[in-house]
Formats: structure tokens, sequence, C-alpha cells
């Protein structure tokens, strides 16, 4: 092999990184030649200055400097709306899913009750989407007619319920 | 990763700031070493060494322990100290081309008995060693700390930056190179 090419392979070799063959044939090149000799002895002295490399020290309050400035970070709670809510979907799992079936229901009413007034088209939709053809026909509601007072009290209950979590939501940002 | 780390990292992830603190101290001296190693700047190696911290006890929840917690660590602080780079002016990365040499300690005639003598030298050798590695490239002198100052063998250098065997055989005999060059060229400076 040419020098240069030894001299391509010898930082793998001094890492004893290169095939035994590749290895043989090194060091029967650097028994000859002076030059490349030269070469391996310098690399090999600077890896040893970096193997020996000093390690700096570090100040002594650098853990809790670590631990204040994650601590900083969770009062400052830098959560978005998303992640709050799905949090808040996780711990109460239970609750969020009452409270969504609430407010289907309480959109049900609203439905029932924008139909009644017959004012919007807006409404006679959601009462056809929501209402009629899937979940409770007209002839149900004449059937039992307490039935919309349950769907009115289910309005009022999400109304409650969506106040209640913007309410936390506020009492989050201000802490 | 042994037992006593993976009970660590699992009261982590319940949010023990004990046990992180204890990982923390653990691994707190590689970590700012290895930062100081890349941007050769003690107070910016802290600053990354501690924000890799917080993003690690922020993500733990995540870690999968496939790889060793300190690797994990390392991966996010060399992309720390990567990002630092590309923030930088080009004009500070001319300026690294030719580092002033700042303080030259004139080398004297060696004496073995010269205790404070042999560790100026060795003082003076390690300031123009990081003199140099601040000349090389980031993917350069990324090899050089992880192999000669770190200690990671070849194939583990492959895995962790994801290139193949033969890139890092390469890449590090023209780091090492560089870098020898740069030191020779320093002392025939000093000798002058």
């Amino acid at each position: 092999m040419e020098c240069h090419k030894i001299q391509r392979e010898l930082s793998a070799y001094l890492d004893q990184e290169v095939p035994s063959f590749t290895k043989k044939k090194i060091e029967k090149h650097l028994d000859g030649c002076y030059e490349c000799r030269l070469k391996y002895e310098e690399l090999s002295a600077l890896v040893g200055n970096l193997n020996n490399y000093q390690s700096i020290g570090l100040s002594n309050d650098f853990t809790d400097k670590v631990i204040c400035k994650i601590e900083e970070e969770n009062a400052i709670y830098n959560l978005s709306l998303e992640d709050w809510l799905s949090s808040l979907f996780v711990n109460n799992k239970l609750i969020t899913i009452a409270m969504l079936i609430i407010s289907f229901l309480g959109a049900i009413s609203l439905a029932f009750i924008a139909n009644e007034l017959q004012l919007f088209t807006l409404g006679t939709i959601l009462y056809h989407l929501f209402s009629s053809s899937y979940f409770v026909s007209d002839k149900l509601i004449q059937l039992y007619p307490e039935l919309m007072l349950y769907l009115q009290s289910a309005l009022v209950v999400s109304i409650l319920s969506f106040i209640v979590v913007i309410q936390r939501f506020k009492k989050r940002d201000d802490s | 990763m042994n037992k006593g780390e993976k009970g660590l990292i699992q009261k982590c992830k319940n949010g023990d700031k004990d046990a992180f603190r204890i990982l923390i101290n653990k691994y707190k001296t590689d970590a700012v070493n290895v930062a100081y190693q890349m941007i050769s700047d003690r107070q910016l190696a802290e600053d990354i060494a501690q924000e890799a911290f917080i993003r690690v006890y922020k993500n733990i929840k995540n870690f999968k322990e496939d790889s060793s917690f300190f690797t994990w660590l390392y991966k996010i602080i060399l992309n720390l100290c990567r990002d630092y780079f590309r923030q930088q002016p080009d004009e500070d990365l001319l300026s690294l081309e030719e580092p002033p040499l700042r303080n030259v300690l004139r080398r004297q005639v060696p004496d073995e008995e010269d205790a404070p003598e042999r560790y100026l030298e060795k003082k003076e050798l390690q300031r123009v060693i990081m003199e140099g590695l601040d000349t090389l490239s980031f993917k350069h002198r990324q090899v050089i700390i992880l192999r000669d100052m770190q200690g990671f063998t070849y194939q583990e250098i492959a895995d962790f930056l994801e290139i193949p065997l033969g890139t890092v055989k390469s890449r590090l005999n023209t780091a090492r190179s560089r870098l020898q060059k740069y030191l020779t060229n320093s002392k025939k400076k000093q000798i002058n």
C-alpha cells in the first residue's frame, strides 16, 4: 500500500478498528516507512492527550438550578388549552363523559326549542340532524311530553358545566 | 441500564423530583463536560446541560428505555449544541478559523522534577487542543469528542449519529489529521 492509503487507515488502526489483514499490512509498512511511523506516533500522542483531557468542574448549585427551573416552568404551567383539556379528560374520565352526554342532550333540546319556534332554518336542520331522524322522534315527545323537560334540564346542566370548565381554566391561568 | 437506574427513571416518570435530583447528580459532570468540549464556553456549557436536563424531565414519560439514559441525554445535549452552532452568525464562524493565541505561555526547557511547570505545560496543551477543536467543523469535533474524550466505540458512534461505520472511520481520521495539523502549526508559531 502507498503512504497516503496507509495514513488514511492509521486512525482506525490506532483504535484497533481495522480487519487483521489490513492490520498486518499497516504494521509491515510502518516497519519500513519512517514518515508514516512519525505520523502514527504523532497521532498516538494526540489521542493520548485527548484521552487524558481533564474534565472541568461545575458550579455547586447546578442541580438546584435545574430543579428550580423545572419548578418555575411547572408554575407557569405552560400548557395549551388542548393539553389542559386532554389532561382533564384523562384525570376525570367519568365526569367528562357524563358532561359530554349531558351537553349532547342539551344540544338536542336546543334543536327542539329551535324547531318549535319555527324561526330558523338552522333550527330545523339541527332538529332533523340530532333528533327526529336518529334519536328522539316527534311522536315520542307527543307521547311523553315530560321528555322535553328532561332535555331542557340537560341543557341547563350542560350550560352550568361549561361555565365551571371555563372558571377552572381561568383559575389555572391565574395560578 | 442497571436496575437502580431503571427504578429512578420509573420514579421520575411518576413525577418524583428527588429521584430526578439523583439522576442529575450522577450525570451532571459528564453532561457539562461534553457540552464544554463542543462549544468551549464554560457558562454556556452549564446552560446547555441544564436545558438538556429540563428537556429530559419534561419528556421522561416518553422515554422508551430501549437505549441507555445517558445516550438519550447525550443526544439531547448534542442537538442543543448543534442548534447553538446554527444560531451563530457567519462572522463568528470565520473568526474561529484563526483563534487568537491569548496568553501564550512560552515553552521552557522541560524539567521532569518541576511539577508546577509540567502542570502549566499540560494546561497550555489542553488550551491549544481546545482552540484546535474550535477550528474543526461541528461534525468533526463531534466524532473526536465521542471517540477520544468520551470513549465510545466506532459502532456506538455510528449508531448514535445514525451514520455508516465507514463514515465514522473516515470522519475521525480527517478530524484527527486536522487537529494534528493545527497543533503542529501552533507549536511552530510558539517557537518562532
